[in-house]
């Protein structure tokens, strides 16, 4: 099995050691990986900003880049360019037929679940940890099971989640952290709150958006937090 | 300037935010009623064995009544005309509400009971008629509370949301010269008492309608305080005012319908009263007032179509980030909320609704908690792709910048050179305001004390990989040519 990382950008620009996370990971499962050089943005915010044809030039690069890629999976390490990509982009080449990509590209959650080499970690750790749902990944791309059993397998842990009453974002939404910063903030306070409230220190994620922006916020308001995207978190349990 | 729109004419989503957090008793109450709506709603939905078939049962009659609404509308008036129901069909508010204004007038009444109904809202009757010197006295008890305290309903089914308990003894009391009490029974007693005597002496009832069926001639309100159904009985008249899109082909989808609404609204597993309004009785009579504005219009649209599903449940608003902080005022808009955001470009236009429909982390949770499975964060981009690709919408200054930027990111950012280019220079920024501020810094980010920016790594990922990369395969060969 040959996979191909992709690397979202936030990731790249902000928290590279993520990455390297999910590097590790696929090392110590044997998986055969490599990454595209000239990968770039999917696209996203210009989508999402309402300005499709913003994000066309970033689909048509991705299309082209990896059409010469015989990988048999693109992994995609985050919910949201994972529906992008997949959801989004055959909306912006309505004529053209891109089952091929959209069946390769997978977000890096199932595929760690799906093909079981989640199992192959032999993972421990001790004490509990809370799990943010990010809402793409949940709502968009409905993985919800998937990360709960990999970080259920955990020996040692105690996975600890918000009913879904209090299942909230985490108040990024892309441009909307700009746009709207106060009630953007807000949400993030709240949900920190909720974990202050809990007595909770260490959290995980399924999207480094929501680590970048859950950090911004504890940074600011000097909650002494510990935060992992979930590749960082698994990497950490399998030493 | 004429390109660029005076901001003054926008729904200033930002300030209204601003206003509601400052004040900690709305934050407090918004914050225990929605958490406490959605837990009744998911604990209600998780007992019932057929929430979940009764969705896709509604949805498929729903989509079904849309798509021939025209055909159903005129077969519902025929219908009623059988039962001895009067009917109106209106486009136009001003119409619907002179209508209603000259039935109450013929009828020699100053004042009319009415029950909650978001169409009255969406046309404005309560202002109409008072001007024409007509009291519409609401007697539905949030209604009841908003009325006094003059504002306008904060939510769908609760309209009284953004108010706790403290704040209606305390309206009660100065308003109504109620003695002080907290007491909720001791408070909808004083309310019910009070609306008693404007039921029995009342000449017209007011009501809306959840649901209208066509195949029948009849409608059904739901409700749980027995308010609606006395507005309807007691009086010699009774008009219902409701929208088009509230018929239903016949009385087996009804059933469904009742599920869906009384679990995702209140989390009751069925409302307390359900009223099927037929034919008036003997020395009665009864006007249905039906509103057509933008339906046909919105049901002939193959995106946003889907809108028209609403059951008007307010479960989307209990769950959204932004309505929970905004509250329902804070949208300038009847219907508030994702739905609210979804419709209101329809009906006050994309020029007012320029910060709206930003207004959207696009979460998704509304999408996954609609019982008619409406998708909302879809419909609310739909509008952002509407309002950036229709050049006769005059846009403010703020919405040019935005474009300006989303442009910049797709130049540089899906050019493999220039995104490159880029990044020393965006890290030198950080390490100014770094001197500057003490911090990283980004404009309209990290304006508050209460958000920090944690910042670029000193080298990306693709950097520092292919360097490393290039290093070992550099190694590599030379091993080889050591060999």
């Amino acid at each position: 099995m040959k996979v191909s990382l992709f690397v979202p950008c936030i990731m790249n620009h902000l928290m590279p050691e993520s990455a390297y996370s999910i590097l590790n990971i696929f090392k110590k499962c044997n998986i055969d990986f490599s990454i595209e050089k000239d990968q770039l943005c999917c696209g996203q915010p210009g989508y999402n900003m309402g300005y499709c044809e913003h994000s066309i030039p970033f689909a048509r690069k991705f299309i082209d880049l990896y059409s010469k890629n015989e990988c048999d999976y693109i992994v995609v390490p985050s919910g949201s360019c994972a529906a992008m990509i997949k959801h989004n982009y055959p909306k912006l080449f309505p004529g053209e037929n891109l089952e091929w990509l959209t069946a390769k590209v997978v977000e890096f959650n199932s595929f760690m679940h799906d093909n079981k080499f989640y199992l192959k970690l032999d993972m421990k750790y001790k004490g509990a940890i809370f799990y943010h749902k990010s809402c793409h990944l949940l709502n968009e791309m409905n993985i919800d099971r998937e990360p709960k059993e990999m970080l259920g397998s955990i020996k040692g842990l105690r996975l600890i989640e918000a009913l879904t009453h209090q299942n909230t974002c985490c108040g990024f939404g892309g441009a909307f952290s700009a746009s709207f910063g106060e009630l953007s903030t807000e949400v993030g306070i709240a949900k920190l709150e909720f974990i202050m409230e809990n007595k909770l220190k260490d959290i995980v994620a399924g999207d480094s958006g929501c680590i970048m922006h859950l950090k911004s916020v504890a940074m600011a308001r000097g909650y002494k937090l510990n935060f992992y995207y979930i590749a960082d978190f698994l990497d950490l349990c399998s030493n | 300037m004429a390109l660029f729109l005076k901001d003054k004419n926008i729904i200033n989503i930002n300030k209204n935010a601003k206003k509601a957090l400052a004040d900690k008793t709305l934050q407090a109450n918004l914050k225990k009623a929605t958490a406490e709506a959605v837990f009744k709603r998911n604990q209600a939905a998780a007992v019932s064995e057929t929430f979940e078939s009764s969705r896709d049962i509604a949805i498929a009659a729903r989509e079904a009544s849309i798509s021939m609404l025209r055909k159903l509308s005129d077969e519902f008036v025929e219908n009623c005309v059988k039962n001895n129901i009067k009917c109106f069909v209106f486009d136009d508010y001003e119409s619907a509400n002179a209508k209603i204004t000259d039935l109450i007038k013929e009828r020699g009444a100053d004042f009319i009971v009415k029950s909650k109904s978001m169409l009255t809202e969406e046309i404005e009757l309560n202002r109409h008629l008072k001007l024409n010197g007509i009291e519409a006295i609401e007697t539905d008890l949030g209604e009841f509370i908003v009325s006094l305290a003059g504002e306008k309903p904060s939510h769908l089914t609760a309209p009284a949301l953004h108010k706790s308990r403290r704040e209606v003894a305390r309206l009660f009391s100065e308003k109504l010269d109620m003695p002080y009490s907290e007491d909720p029974a001791q408070l909808s007693y004083f309310a019910r008492r009070y609306l008693r005597d404007k039921f029995m002496s009342a000449r017209v009832g007011l009501t809306g309608a959840n649901f209208a069926v066509s195949d029948s001639g009849l409608i059904a309100v739901i409700e749980n305080e027995a308010n609606a159904r006395l507005a309807i009985n007691l009086p010699q008249t009774h008009i219902a005012v409701f929208g088009v899109e509230k018929i239903i082909r016949n009385l087996n989808d009804l059933p469904h319908f009742l599920n869906l609404l009384s679990k995702s609204a209140t989390g009751q597993l069925l409302n307390a009263y359900t009223s099927i309004i037929g034919p008036p009785a003997e020395g009665k009579e009864r006007f249905f007032i039906i509103v057509t504005k933008r339906r046909f219009e919105i049901a002939a649209d193959p995106v946003f179509k889907e809108a028209l599903r609403c059951i008007r449940c307010g479960a989307c608003q209990n769950i959204c980030p932004v309505f929970q902080r905004l509250s329902g005022h804070g949208y300038e808009f009847c219907y508030g909320g994702p739905i609210g955001t979804v419709l209101a470009p329809f009906f006050i236009g994309y020029q007012k609704c320029a910060e709206l429909i930003d207004a959207s982390t696009l979460c998704g949770f509304c999408k996954s908690i609609c019982p008619m499975k409406i998708n909302l964060p879809a419909l609310i981009l739909q509008h952002r792709f509407h309002y950036g690709a229709d050049k006769k919408i005059k846009k403010p200054l703020f919405k040019h910048l935005k474009k300006l930027f989303s442009y910049l990111h797709s130049l540089i950012m899906s050019n493999n050179v220039l995104s490159r280019v880029i990044q020393p220079f965006a890290r030198l920024y950080f390490k100014i305001t770094a001197a500057v501020f003490g911090r990283n810094y980004i404009p309209r980010w990290s304006v508050f004390s209460k958000r920090d920016f944690i910042g670029m790594a000193p080298k990306t990922f693709m950097e520092s990989y292919f360097t490393k990369n290039k290093k070992k395969s550099r190694e590599k060969e030379g091993d080889k040519n050591g060999n």
